[in-house]
């Protein structure tokens, strides 16, 4: 992976018109003893025009309720989404409908989307028929969208039990893309499937986005596959981005601690004897919303002002190309990296 | 290491052969040993049989399994001809489980401190007083902080993470030869994970007890285990150190399935090599090479039986061609 990788680059005429852009998103939902959970607390990230933006976090970092935020699923409590310029949140009746068509989303479990009830054609016209498409143009549609994910013959005539969790994924995906859509979120595509499966939705994903021309918002807690199909890359930690920028500056030069452990802590197969950062105890309650640094509580570089005060997301000089849209949110950016590189970390500890 | 540790294999398995009713067997053939103190993955897809495998040597399968073999051995106790009175000695204090979901391994309404005791009580190896202070003891070896908090909390109130180390202070408990680890990070975070994984170590590093760590996750055996069996449809295809079998692999199946997965090595937004197809039922009743259908290098050969063959003196592999092929260079020129 080199940066000289055309491939890695987005469209440059893409940068002056993001697709979407999602300004000071807040989710909070009331919690028992009328505490609050603030699941979303401020995201601000930009997806443009035929780019993978990768959104990596652990289970609770608030990944999954950006997604559903972003397509307006379940609404924000703050913040702005601006949809191909427009304002999504204004949205109401048809307009809304007429939206909803151009993002759509693929879940973890395909059969989240797919009714266990009806015929895989039935589910896949579903989104077309919502969108006001004529029936027999929609059935056109569907059987085109099941041939562009390489579905089975025959398939549209049969049940989602009659499939594998790979081919039943694949028809998730061909109702997602059925309505030919701008914007495709795919939240945990593959965590489900077998590894040689995922090979071939990864390699899927890929194909369609080159052919149809897609902008992808792809979620994963697998840094390895969030790798292999992002240009950039946010890192979420406790409802924050703390790190956004082009994938192979983030994942290769870190500058912010969490994402130098989370990418320390994954095994790879390929890597040999390293030093790993093993993270001390667990990611503190979204209920308690932390005055500084969300990580603040888990970092070995904490100091007082990162527990008093909240870091902007910013460019940094520390970053490889200071301008180049690497941003962090870090008192001490670039500094956990560092430490690992030169075997400084307290906690660390090499391992084969 | 302690005094403790034993000289016998912490588990010995030999022609193990699982399968329902009439049907196609499940697993065949496969001879395990994992000795004291070591950690020996099991890896392969859905439906290679590498949970079976662990069930059987826990003695947890259905009663409609058949299961058959030459040697069942679980510490120093045969168990071949054993019935349930056998297991249930056998069972938490010889051999013990963790797995993938720990909130399915605890009871909902009981204080886990009081979970981890049941062991010691159920096993009679502690009166009620001494198996708490046991408890806390484990507590404490997992590095659950304020264990004397913890062991009077129930699951709900901890994280995955926590519920997990519960599940293995309880699996330790007695002591036991063999730990089989059923897929025990799959549910968690990749930074919860390392933490798991750094205890499994640790375990087996203070106790001598040996680890069967069956997973799916490349990257979790290369980095935890002393040795590796990878298994498709069924049967050990290749056998050795994981460093070898994922950077040398001689078998077409492990080098497709390593070169199948993204890692940092592999250029980015390019087609990922996949395997052709599925397992279907005529592969895992062929007399010949169960890969073959779906191989890139398969001939005519392939479809006669072929033993695990030595490929060096800590690395085996069953396929006819794996002194001819080159899967190093295979893996990275189609990467």
């Amino acid at each position: 992976m080199t940066l000289t990788d055309l491939s890695l680059t987005p469209r440059p005429e893409a940068a002056a018109d993001p697709l979407m852009v999602l300004n000071g998103i807040r989710q909070e939902f009331p919690a028992a003893g009328g505490r609050t959970v603030h699941a979303l607390d401020g995201v601000t990230l930009e997806v443009q025009r035929g780019e993978t933006l990768g959104i990596v976090g652990e289970s609770g970092c608030g990944k999954s309720t950006l997604a559903r935020a972003a397509l307006l699923l379940r609404r924000p409590t703050a913040g702005e989404i601006r949809f191909d310029g427009k304002d999504a949140l204004a949205m109401r009746g048809g307009r809304l409908r007429a939206h909803r068509r151009r993002a759509q989303m693929v879940f973890q479990d395909p059969n989240d989307s797919l009714d266990p009830r009806y015929k895989v054609l039935r589910s896949v016209m579903e989104p077309l028929l919502a969108a006001g498409v004529p029936r027999g143009e929609a059935k056109q549609r569907a059987l085109a969208a099941l041939e562009a994910v390489g579905a089975p013959d025959g398939a549209a005539d049969r049940f989602p039990h009659e499939f594998s969790g790979g081919q039943r994924q694949r028809i998730a995906i061909a109702r997602a893309i059925a309505t030919e859509p701008e914007l495709v979120i795919l939240d945990e595509p593959t965590s489900a499937l077998d590894v040689s499966i995922q090979s071939q939705i990864l390699n899927l994903l890929l194909e369609l986005q080159e052919s149809k021309q897609l902008t992808y918002m792809f979620i994963s807690h697998n840094l390895a596959v969030i790798r292999h199909l992002s240009h950039r890359v946010a890192v979420m930690y406790l409802g924050r981005v703390v790190e956004v920028g082009p994938a192979a500056q983030v994942l290769a030069d870190p500058l912010h601690p969490y994402t130098a452990a989370l990418l320390s802590a994954v095994p790879d197969p390929d890597a040999g004897p390293r030093e790993r950062i093993i993270l001390q105890g667990d990611p503190p309650s979204p209920t308690q919303r932390a005055a500084g640094c969300a990580f603040a509580s888990r970092c070995w570089l904490a100091t007082e002002q990162c527990r008093t005060e909240a870091p902007p997301l910013v460019h940094t000089d520390v970053a490889a190309n200071p301008t180049g849209g690497h941003l962090v949110a870090c008192h001490r950016p670039g500094e956990g990296q560092e430490a690992l590189r030169l075997g400084l970390h307290p906690a660390s500890s090499t391992t084969v | 290491m302690t005094a403790t540790i034993a000289t016998t294999d912490a588990l010995a398995v030999e022609d193990l052969t699982i399968s329902y009713g009439a049907g196609i067997p499940v697993v065949t053939g496969v001879d395990l040993r994992v000795g004291p103190g070591e950690i020996l993955g099991v890896i392969g897809e859905s439906g290679c049989g590498k949970s079976s495998i662990g069930f059987a040597v826990l003695g947890l399968l259905p009663a409609s399994a058949v299961v058959d073999a030459d040697r069942l051995d679980v510490g120093s106790h045969g168990m071949l001809e054993a019935d349930e009175a056998d297991w249930n000695q056998v069972r938490g204090r010889v051999a013990s489980m963790v797995f993938q979901e720990p909130m399915s391994a605890l009871n909902p309404c009981m204080r886990v401190g009081a979970q981890i005791a049941e062991v010691l009580l159920v096993h009679g190896l502690a009166d009620k007083q001494a198996a708490h202070a046991r408890a806390l003891e484990l507590l404490r070896m997992v590095q659950v902080p304020e264990p004397e908090l913890r062991a009077k909390q129930f699951p709900h109130q901890m994280s995955g993470g926590m519920r997990q180390r519960i599940v293995i202070a309880m699996a330790m408990a007695a002591n036991p030869r063999l730990l089989v680890a059923d897929e025990p990070t799959t549910a968690l975070d990749v930074t919860v994970q390392a933490q798991i994984l750094d205890l499994l170590d640790r375990m087996r590093r203070e106790t001598g007890a040996g680890v069967l760590l069956i997973s799916h996750d490349l990257g979790v055996i290369a980095q935890t285990c002393d040795r590796v069996v990878v298994m498709y449809a069924g049967e050990i295809v290749e056998e050795g150190e994981p460093a070898e079998v994922l950077a040398r692999p001689s078998h077409p199946y492990t080098a497709a399935l390593v070169a199948s997965i993204p890692t940092t090595t592999t250029p980015a937004r390019q087609d990922l090599p996949m395997i052709p197809g599925g397992v279907r039922d005529a592969d895992r009743a062929t007399a010949g090479c169960r890969f073959a259908a779906r191989c890139a290098f398969a001939t005519e050969r392939c479809a006669s039986p072929q033993a695990l063959v030595e490929i060096a003196p800590t690395h085996t592999a069953r396929c006819w061609r794996s002194a001819e092929l080159d899967l190093t260079t295979t893996t990275e020129a189609t990467a």
